[in-house]
């Protein structure tokens, strides 16, 4: 299987916890999500090999599991697309900040192991991770100021157009 | 001043050249200048040597002469290059140390090639030659261009007054005396791929006359030959482009030109041109067959031949011609390769010219192409963009030919975007210093990967 292919499944995989987050209407999106985001930390464990996105998706989740189960606070789960775009446009924001761009974590197991430390590899994830902070940041303020039907078709769109980088801009520098 | 402007286009007063010239004039008033058209009186001139000499006079008694002429296939129109032909041999002295520049207007396909081939002829003519400008067709209408031009008769005439010289850029022709021999070729070569040589042997052409010889006795199969003499053809391109919306010609069904060439394209795998340089060139008459192909506008007609090209001549003293020639093959248009009379030894033309009929039935058997080089890959563009802009919508069978085959294809997103993404990336510090320090290994690695998995076939 190709390097860029693979990468590419990892980061659909990451994907999950969110997409049961966002797909869920009711509350037991929290329990779905938090689930997932647990099943991955535990491959990453058996794979020993360490991703940040999951560990953020698993903190985030389970603190709205307590707000929102236990101290029934609903603003989490009736702004829960806001909150969750809020939260992983921080977690991209903080990762460039730091030079370690989260969307290596799971492309790193895909590629040889010294190119996973290079410059070129973090280079290219910098930007594959500023290209979804600016995708998560406009879909926080989209989503508050209006939450419509335009507002899903849009954020979706802009989610889809995070996942063709994501998958593009590897394969475009495979060579 | 007296300037004399040799006017090239068969369009006379209508010439898309000579427009720009009479801008230079009108700006100029101060000088006279005088016309000579030189595709109208061509026949005078063949015909009448006193009609040749009272023009020599003419050009005596001015004080620079302008070639001015539209580019025709790689170089000037058959009728200019005819005229060249006989002044280069009756009328040589009357061009001696005049003052001269050379003017021309085109697409700017191979006006490189056209302006050196000026240049030479101009040197061989013993003029002294200033400088020249190659104009698009449509520059007279930018104001910039305009002033180009104004400049460009103002350094001639400084040229003129100041006596200023430029250096000679071309060795002078020299005559090759040697008489060919060649010998029938005994191991015959047997293919079913059609062969024709085109030629325009004359009796007198005796080395050429024996290279065909020589080369039709490679085949089992003698190849076809066909002389341009014994076609029936009517006149030179007229440059009317009545041609650009159905590669209809004016001359069409008024002369055998067309039957001949759409027999060759139908009939021929292989095609031989087999030729005597005549000055710069091959002869009026081969380039009258070039100018007259261009029925079939910018279409490249010959796709899917191989080409090869016996010249009598020292073709080594004439790069100039050999690039012409070579501009011919462009996308799937092939060289086979030249053989010439130069080396003076029979045994080893015998020899080149069995290697380029054998070399020429393997290209075709193998169906070997070898792909564009600079001079098909920049031609095919700067066609291609020609014909996508305003040409395409007057030579409209060359547009839906471009099209039809994929030749008006542009950059294609995904390399814009993989250009635009190198460029952010390069402009970031550690990625850019990452990628100069391993370059080598970057320039290769696709091409390892193509190497490692033969070892892996193994």
């Amino acid at each position: 299987m190709p390097d860029s292919l693979k990468a590419t499944l990892n980061a659909t995989l990451n994907f999950l916890p969110l997409m049961l987050l966002w797909g869920i209407s009711n509350q037991h999106a929290f329990w779905a999500a938090l689930a997932a985001a647990s099943g991955l930390i535990l491959l990453n464990i058996v794979k020993k090999s360490f991703n940040i996105k999951p560990i953020v998706l698993f903190l985030y989740l389970g603190l709205s599991v307590i707000l929102y189960h236990y101290l029934k606070i609903d603003f989490v789960l009736s702004q829960k697309q806001l909150i969750s775009s809020l939260v992983l446009g921080s977690m991209g924001l903080i990762s460039i900040l730091l030079n370690k761009p989260y969307t290596m974590y799971f492309a790193q197991s895909s590629y040889d192991k010294a190119f996973a430390k290079s410059p070129l590899f973090i280079e290219v994830n910098i930007l594959i991770t500023k290209i979804w902070t600016a995708v998560h940041f406009i879909n926080a303020v989209m989503e508050a100021f209006n939450h419509s039907t335009y507002t899903v078709v849009i954020t979706n769109l802009l989610v889809a157009i995070g996942i063709a980088s994501s998958i593009m801009i590897p394969s475009m520098l495979s060579d | 001043m007296k300037i004399i402007v040799l006017s090239g286009s068969p369009k006379a007063e209508k010439s898309v050249t000579l427009q720009s010239v009479k801008y230079i004039e009108h700006h100029y008033p101060e000088h006279y200048f005088e016309y000579v058209h030189i595709a109208r009186n061509i026949k005078k001139y063949e015909a009448n040597e006193e009609e040749l000499k009272l023009l020599g006079q003419k050009i005596q008694d001015s004080d620079g002469v302008i070639w001015a002429f539209p580019v025709y296939y790689t170089t000037v129109p058959s009728t200019y290059k005819r005229f060249i032909e006989l002044v280069s041999e009756k009328c040589h002295s009357c061009f001696k140390n005049k003052y001269t520049a050379v003017f021309s207007t085109s697409i700017h396909y191979a006006d490189n090639i056209a302006h050196d081939f000026m240049r030479a002829t101009c040197e061989d003519l013993n003029m002294k030659y200033t400088d020249y400008l190659s104009h698009d067709m449509h520059d007279l209408l930018q104001s910039k261009m305009q002033q180009n031009l104004k400049d460009f008769f103002a350094n001639f005439i400084t040229s003129i007054k100041e006596g200023l010289k430029v250096s000679k850029m071309f060795a002078p022709l020299k005559n090759n005396d040697f008489t060919y021999q060649g010998e029938a070729v005994a191991e015959k070569i047997t293919t079913e791929k059609q062969v024709i040589i085109i030629t325009d042997a004359l009796d007198s052409d005796y080395n050429l006359l024996e290279m065909i010889n020589t080369y039709s006795s490679c085949f089992g199969q003698p190849p076809e030959v066909i002389n341009l003499n014994d076609l029936d053809i009517k006149g030179p391109c007229l440059g009317c482009c009545r041609c650009a919306a159905n590669n209809i010609c004016a001359y069409h069904d008024q002369d055998g030109y067309r039957e001949f060439l759409d027999y060759v394209i139908v009939k021929a795998d292989i095609i031989i041109y087999a030729g005597a340089i005549r000055g710069r060139h091959l002869s009026a008459l081969f380039k009258l067959y070039y100018d007259r192909s261009f029925c079939y506008t910018h279409i490249p007609f010959l796709t899917g031949k191989h080409l090869g090209y016996m010249i009598s001549g020292n073709l080594s003293d004439n790069q100039t011609l050999r690039q012409s020639l070579e501009m011919f093959n462009r996308g799937n248009i092939n060289l086979i390769g030249f053989v010439s009379d130069e080396s003076q030894d029979s045994s080893e033309i015998d020899r080149q010219i069995y290697s380029l009929a054998r070399k020429g039935v393997v290209f075709a058997e193998k169906n070997y192409f070898k792909p564009d080089d600079f001079i098909g890959l920049s031609s095919e563009k700067l066609f291609a963009d020609a014909i996508r802009g305003s040409l395409g919508g007057i030579f409209t069978a060359d547009y839906r030919y471009y099209r039809k085959n994929g030749l008006l294809t542009k950059v294609s997103w995904g390399e814009k975007l993989q250009g635009a993404l190198m460029r952010y990336l390069m402009g970031r510090k550690a990625f850019r210093k990452a990628v100069q320090k391993n370059m080598i290994n970057h320039m290769i690695s696709g091409h390892k990967k193509v190497l490692s998995s033969l070892k892996g076939e193994e």
